[in-house]
C-alpha cells in the first residue's frame, strides 16, 4: 500500500468540521493531531476548513457588530430623550415655582406699565406733624361731609346703574360717568355691603354737592405693603393670628363707624392744585370681587377715584389705624409711582399708563 | 471570590439571556464596562472609536465561547471583558506596529486564551471569505451561518431553513462549501 492510497481521518469532511469546531475532547483532538503529522495535505485540508469557518466567523461577527451598534444608537436616542423629557420637566417646575414665589412677594402678575407723557404730580403741601391750616380743616371737613352723605344715600345708589370695569385683572379701569347720570362709587357699594349701621337718610343738600363732585372715573390698585418696624411686624402677626382675628373682628364691629377715617392733602396734577382725599376702610367693606384679588398682607387693595375738583384714595386695610392715616406723607411721587408713607408701614403703588391721559375717556 | 453577590445576581443574569441567544445582553454588557475599557485605549494610544470597536469586539467574543459552551465562569465577566480587550489591543497595535505602552496591566486572571480559530478570524484572509459569503447568497450563506457560527445542529437546521431532513441539510451544506470555494479560487485568480 502506498502513501498516497493510505486513507486518514481527514478524509472524513464531518470529523474535521467536528475538529474544527472544537466539538471533540481535547485527548481526542492530541489524537488527531498525532496521527497527521507527518501528512502535509492533511493539515493543508485542515487548514482549508479552518480558514472557511473562520471566515464565516468573521462575517457572523460584522454582522452582529452591526446590530449591537444600532441597538446602541437606539438606546444613547432614547436616553436623550429621556433626558430632554426631565429637563423639560424639570424647567416647567422651576417656572412655576419661580411665577409662585413672584405672586407670593410682588402681587399679581402685572407687567411693568408705563406712565403716560401727561404728568400726574402729587405734591405734599403739608407737613404731617404740622397743624392743618384754617382753610385746609374747612376742606377737609367738608370732604369728610360729603363722603359722609354718600355713605347715608341708600336711594341715590340704588337708582344708579352699576359701574362696568374696564378690565377684570389686577388692574381696573371704570369709564367715567355722563354728567346727568348718578353713579355710586365703587367704595359706595363696598360700603352697602355692610348696610347695618348706617343711618338711611336722604340729605338733600348734601346730594346734590355730591352730585357735583361725582368721580369721572376711578381705578383699583394693588398696593405693595412694606413694613418698617418690628412692632408694626408683630402688629401683623397678632393680627393674622386665629385668636386674634376673633378679637379684631369684635373690636372692628364696635369701631365701624369710627374706622373710616380719612385725610385731606393737597395735591398738585399739572398747574391745578386737587385735594387729595385718604381713605380707610375694613377690609370687610371691599366688594366680594376684589375679595379674591387680595393674595397676601402685604398687599393694600385701593380704589383711586378722580372728580372735578379732587382725588379720593380709599385703602381697603385693617392695619391702618386712624392714628396712622393721621400722620399720612407722600414720601414719593413719580410718573408711574406713588409711595404713601405711614407711621409703621409704606404702601407703593404702581400707577398704569393710560391713567395720566385723563382728558380723554377710556371707553365709550 | 470578593466580588459581592449583586455582581453574582447580574452576570448569572446576562449569561442566562446570551445562553437563550437575547442580543439585549451584549448593550448591558457594553455599557457597564465602556468606562473601562475606554479609559484603557485611551491611555494606549487609541481613540475613542477604537475602545468602542474593541469592545463591541470582546463582547461579541464572550456571546460565542457561551454560545459554544466553551466558557468557563472563572471570574466576573467584566474581568473577561477587560482582559480580551487587552489582548485584542496588544495584537493590534502589534499588527499597527506601535510601541506597546507600558501601563499594560499584568496579566489578568480569566480565561480569556484565544483559539486558533479566533486568531485566524482575524486575519486578513478571513475577511476575503467573509465578502465572499456576500456573494454566495441565499439559502447558502444563512445555512453555514447556522452551522458554523450559531452551532446548530443538522435537524435544527433542517427544522428553520424548511429542509426535508438532515441528509438534505448535509448534502445542501456540501454543494454551498463548494460553491464558496469557487468564489474564493475565482477571487484569486
Amino acid at each position: 500500500m502506498s502513501e498516497s492510497d493510505k486513507t486518514y481521518w481527514t478524509d472524513d469532511p464531518e470529523l474535521v468540521e467536528k475538529y474544527v469546531l472544537g466539538k471533540i475532547s481535547d485527548v481526542e483532538c492530541q489524537r488527531l493531531d498525532a496521527e497527521i503529522a507527518d501528512c502535509e495535505p492533511c493539515k493543508e485540508k485542515l487548514r482549508q476548513e479552518m480558514e472557511l469557518a473562520a471566515g464565516i466567523r468573521r462575517y457572523g461577527r460584522d454582522t452582529m457588530k452591526a446590530s449591537l451598534k444600532i441597538k446602541l444608537r437606539r438606546e444613547q436616542s432614547t436616553q436623550i430623550f429621556r433626558y430632554q423629557w426631565i429637563s423639560f420637566a424639570a424647567a416647567v417646575v422651576v417656572i412655576a415655582i419661580g411665577v409662585g414665589v413672584y405672586r407670593m412677594w410682588f402681587g399679581d402678575l402685572v407687567a411693568p406699565t408705563k406712565f403716560g407723557n401727561k404728568e400726574i404730580v402729587f405734591k405734599q403741601t403739608e407737613s404731617p406733624n404740622k397743624p392743618l391750616e384754617e382753610k385746609d380743616k374747612s376742606k377737609e371737613s367738608e370732604s369728610l361731609k360729603k363722603e359722609e352723605a354718600q355713605v347715608k344715600e341708600p336711594n341715590r345708589r340704588s337708582a344708579r346703574p352699576s359701574r362696568v370695569e374696564e378690565r377684570a385683572s389686577d388692574v381696573a379701569i371704570a369709564e367715567s360717568a355722563p354728567a346727568q347720570t348718578q353713579k355710586p362709587t365703587i367704595a359706595d357699594q363696598a360700603q352697602s355691603n355692610q348696610g347695618a349701621g348706617s343711618t338711611q337718610q336722604h340729605v338733600e343738600g348734601k346730594f346734590k354737592k355730591i352730585e357735583a363732585e361725582q368721580p369721572t372715573r376711578s381705578i383699583w390698585l394693588i398696593g405693595s405693603v412694606t413694613m418698617v418696624s418690628e412692632k408694626s411686624r408683630q402688629g401683623l402677626q397678632e393680627q393674622t393670628s386665629p385668636r386674634a382675628l376673633g378679637l379684631k373682628e369684635e373690636q372692628q364691629k364696635n369701631d365701624n363707624a369710627g374706622r373710616d377715617q380719612n385725610k385731606t392733602l393737597i395735591v398738585k396734577r399739572g398747574k391745578v392744585d386737587k385735594n387729595l382725599v385718604l381713605q380707610q376702610r375694613p377690609f370687610k367693606s371691599l366688594p366680594r370681587s376684589r375679595q379674591s384679588q387680595m393674595s397676601s398682607q402685604r398687599h393694600a387693595e385701593t380704589l383711586i377715584e378722580e372728580s372735578g375738583s379732587s382725588l379720593s384714595l380709599t385703602i381697603f386695610n385693617d392695619a391702618l389705624s386712624p392714628e396712622d392715616l393721621e400722620q399720612a406723607v407722600i414720601e414719593r411721587s413719580t410718573d408711574d409711582s406713588l409711595v404713601i408713607a405711614l407711621p409703621n408701614q409704606r404702601i407703593s403703588y404702581r400707577i398704569p399708563s393710560g391713567w395720566n391721559e385723563q382728558q380723554r375717556p377710556l371707553r365709550r | 471570590m470578593k466580588s459581592s453577590i449583586f455582581f453574582l445576581n447580574d452576570d448569572a443574569r446576562i449569561l442566562d439571556l446570551m445562553k437563550k441567544g437575547d442580543e439585549e445582553a451584549l448593550v448591558t454588557l457594553y455599557q457597564s464596562n465602556r468606562k473601562m475599557v475606554t479609559s484603557f485605549v485611551l491611555r494606549n494610544s487609541g481613540t475613542s472609536d477604537d475602545a468602542e470597536d474593541l469592545l463591541q469586539e470582546a463582547v461579541i467574543i464572550l456571546w460565542e465561547r457561551v454560545r459554544e459552551d466553551r466558557f468557563e465562569y472563572s471570574s466576573k465577566l467584566s474581568t473577561f471583558i477587560y482582559a480580551t480587550a487587552q489582548n485584542l489591543w496588544r495584537r493590534r497595535l502589534a499588527r499597527m506596529k506601535k510601541e506597546i505602552s507600558v501601563e499594560f496591566d499584568e496579566k489578568i486572571e480569566a480565561n480569556d486564551d484565544p483559539s486558533i480559530l479566533d486568531e485566524l478570524v482575524e486575519n486578513e484572509r478571513s475577511k476575503t471569505i467573509a465578502l465572499a459569503l456576500v456573494k454566495l447568497g441565499e439559502p447558502c450563506k444563512t445555512l453555514l451561518m447556522l452551522f458554523y457560527w450559531e452551532n446548530s445542529s443538522m435537524d435544527e437546521i433542517a427544522k428553520r431553513l424548511k429542509f426535508a431532513n438532515a441528509d438534505t441539510v448535509k448534502s445542501k451544506k456540501y454543494q454551498c462549501k463548494k460553491a464558496l470555494e469557487k468564489i474564493l479560487s475565482d477571487e484569486r485568480i
